[in-house]
């Protein structure tokens, strides 16, 4: 098994038995969508209409709610340290580290949805555009998220100033995130946004590691 | 006095130009105040800290502030004999 | 480059800053006053809109100098990443709170003049929602820069944020406006910008030019504030450990 395949292993097996940060962002993802009904009313049709947009915006928060965990447990016991000494560069274990956030945060967040699309009254055939839209996404939010956590990795409660950081990055995912399943809805087609997504996912993946390699190399030394 | 009032009115818009000239020219006027306060302050505060011991206390920030970028005084030949 | 690294020591900056200044702080002082000048007592009401449009001479030139001042901060950001200019740095971490301060009068007057012309004082049009993320970058940033005191990793960690912004607004204006146009087929926005005369473009042209100089002031009164901030600060350091 490759040192890539190790580290994401060992991240995806810590954020599983911590019963930690995985769980907790799918609770507060379902949570989140559940305060729109309470907010907006119990109006189906109006729900229906804006189901895209609360989704996307319940998942981008629930993958932000982990991120600042993202280096901060390894930076505080010194195995980033270690990491940057590893053969493996430092721009792929920031890689595999953002795969195994995904994996624990952004992939079941893509799976559930379509049960969080029942109770907003989303149109069922619009489902697989849903799951593949957060598929294409969910990936960017992680490793955008990577850099506003390598960032803030030695600030002491860097929370809010990592989410005040990242959130306005992750406006062109969530563009073409939502604006992907009102095509499929309004029969104006979901095809060019997805391709547009899947531009921006390797774009993120080509770029992103080296900005997080970086900021995490400025707070090791 | 009615070119003046009628001037001041800008034609009904008075609402929306005045307060828009006054927001961007008090903002662009205000940074500048608040830069040079806080300038003087800071100079007057580095003469004092020198004043207490120059020789060491320059030589050693000069040294010190080399990695965090910013060289000791300007004036680092006029310290040293 | 060596020429280029005599105005890397902070020393140069300010003993030559300090010739330029006078100068610079001059030419905003006329090229501000005969702008405004001209803006409210010669130039004409616009045809359609009236005085109302007397709002554009500050409106433009702030959303011009709220972007410019982006980019000069991202070039700073590079130069001081690959040369280690701490002249640069300082560039970079002065800019940014004009650069804000530029954007959120560039909102407001934008606001001010949408009101009497559109009914509103907010639309979800392209360029203002863009403009609205790229406030929300500046004040990252800042905010950035504000939490990590440590002068090495403050501007190191800038920098890289400040060029993962210069990367991504490109592609946050392109999905924006790609936003926009599915959502709104008609803007209001686009249908009817006010016909520029000669004697419009003169006093938009001065408080563009103004403007911009008085970046250039603020900016250097900003980076010798900051140089003499840092020495103070490091030489309270030493003092504190006797």
């Amino acid at each position: 098994m490759s040192a890539f395949g190790q580290i994401v292993g060992r991240d995806v097996r810590l954020a599983l038995r911590q019963g930690g940060g995985s769980y907790w962002a799918l609770i507060f993802f379902v949570l989140t969508v559940t305060m729109f009904p309470l907010s907006v009313g119990p109006d189906m049709q109006l729900l229906g209409r804006i189901a895209p947009g609360i989704l996307w915006v319940a998942a981008v928060l629930a993958a932000m709610l982990s991120l600042d965990r993202l280096f901060q447990a390894d930076y505080e016991d010194g195995t980033l340290e270690l990491l940057t000494l590893a053969p493996l560069s430092l721009e792929l274990t920031v890689l595999a580290k953002c795969l195994a956030h995904w994996i624990t945060t952004g992939l079941p967040l893509a799976i559930l949805s379509p049960l969080l699309g029942i109770l907003l009254n989303l149109d069922a055939s619009a489902y697989p555009v849903l799951v593949l839209s957060l598929l294409l996404g969910t990936p960017v939010l992680s490793m955008i998220g990577g850099i506003g956590a390598a960032l803030t990795v030695g600030i002491r409660r860097g929370g809010v100033l990592l989410s005040l950081l990242v959130l306005p990055l992750y406006v062109p995912t969530l563009v073409f995130g939502v604006l992907a399943i009102q095509g499929h809805i309004d029969a104006t087609g979901a095809r060019p946004h997805l391709f547009l997504l899947s531009a921006v996912l390797l774009a993120a993946t080509a770029l992103s590691p080296w900005a997080s390699a970086a900021a995490l190399r400025l707070n090791i030394e | 006095m009615d070119a003046i009032s009628d001037y001041l009115a800008m034609g009904g818009f008075a609402a929306y130009v005045w307060p828009a000239y006054v927001i961007t020219v008090g903002a662009m006027v205000g940074m500048i105040v608040v830069t040079l306060r806080d300038l003087r302050r800071d100079r007057k505060a580095l003469a004092e800290l020198e004043a207490q011991n120059p020789m060491r206390n320059a030589r050693r920030a000069a040294r010190a502030t080399q990695t965090t970028g910013i060289a000791g005084p300007e004036g680092d030949d006029r310290i040293d004999p | 480059m060596a020429g280029l690294h005599r105005f890397a020591n902070p020393g140069t900056f300010v003993r030559i800053s300090a010739k330029v200044l006078p100068w610079l702080a001059g030419l905003t002082a006329i090229l501000i006053g005969v702008g405004l000048y001209q803006a409210l007592l010669v130039a004409p009401p616009e045809a359609y809109q009236g005085n109302v449009a007397r709002i554009m001479y500050l409106h433009v030139p702030s959303a011009w100098n709220a972007m410019m001042i982006y980019g000069a901060m991202a070039v700073a950001s590079a130069t001081w990443l690959i040369w280690k200019h701490p002249v640069a740095d300082v560039a970079a971490q002065a800019s940014a709170p004009i650069g804000a301060m530029f954007t959120l009068t560039a909102l407001l007057t934008g606001s001010l003049w949408g009101k009497p012309t559109w009914g509103t004082f907010w639309v979800w049009d392209a360029r203002i929602t863009s403009v609205t993320i790229m406030l929300f970058i500046y004040f990252g940033y800042i905010a950035l820069r504000a939490a990590i005191e440590d002068g090495e990793r403050s501007a190191k960690a800038g920098a890289i944020l400040a060029l993962v912004g210069s990367v991504n607004l490109p592609i946050i204006h392109y999905s924006v406006v790609w936003w926009n146009t599915l959502h709104q087929p008609a803007s209001v926005l686009r249908a009817g910008g006010p016909a520029i005369v000669a004697s419009m473009l003169v006093p938009l042209l001065l408080l563009a030019c103004g403007f911009t100089t008085y970046y250039l002031t603020l900016l250097i009164w900003r980076m010798q504030r900051e140089i003499v901030g840092r020495r103070v600060r490091s030489l309270r350091v030493l003092q504190a450990q006797g």
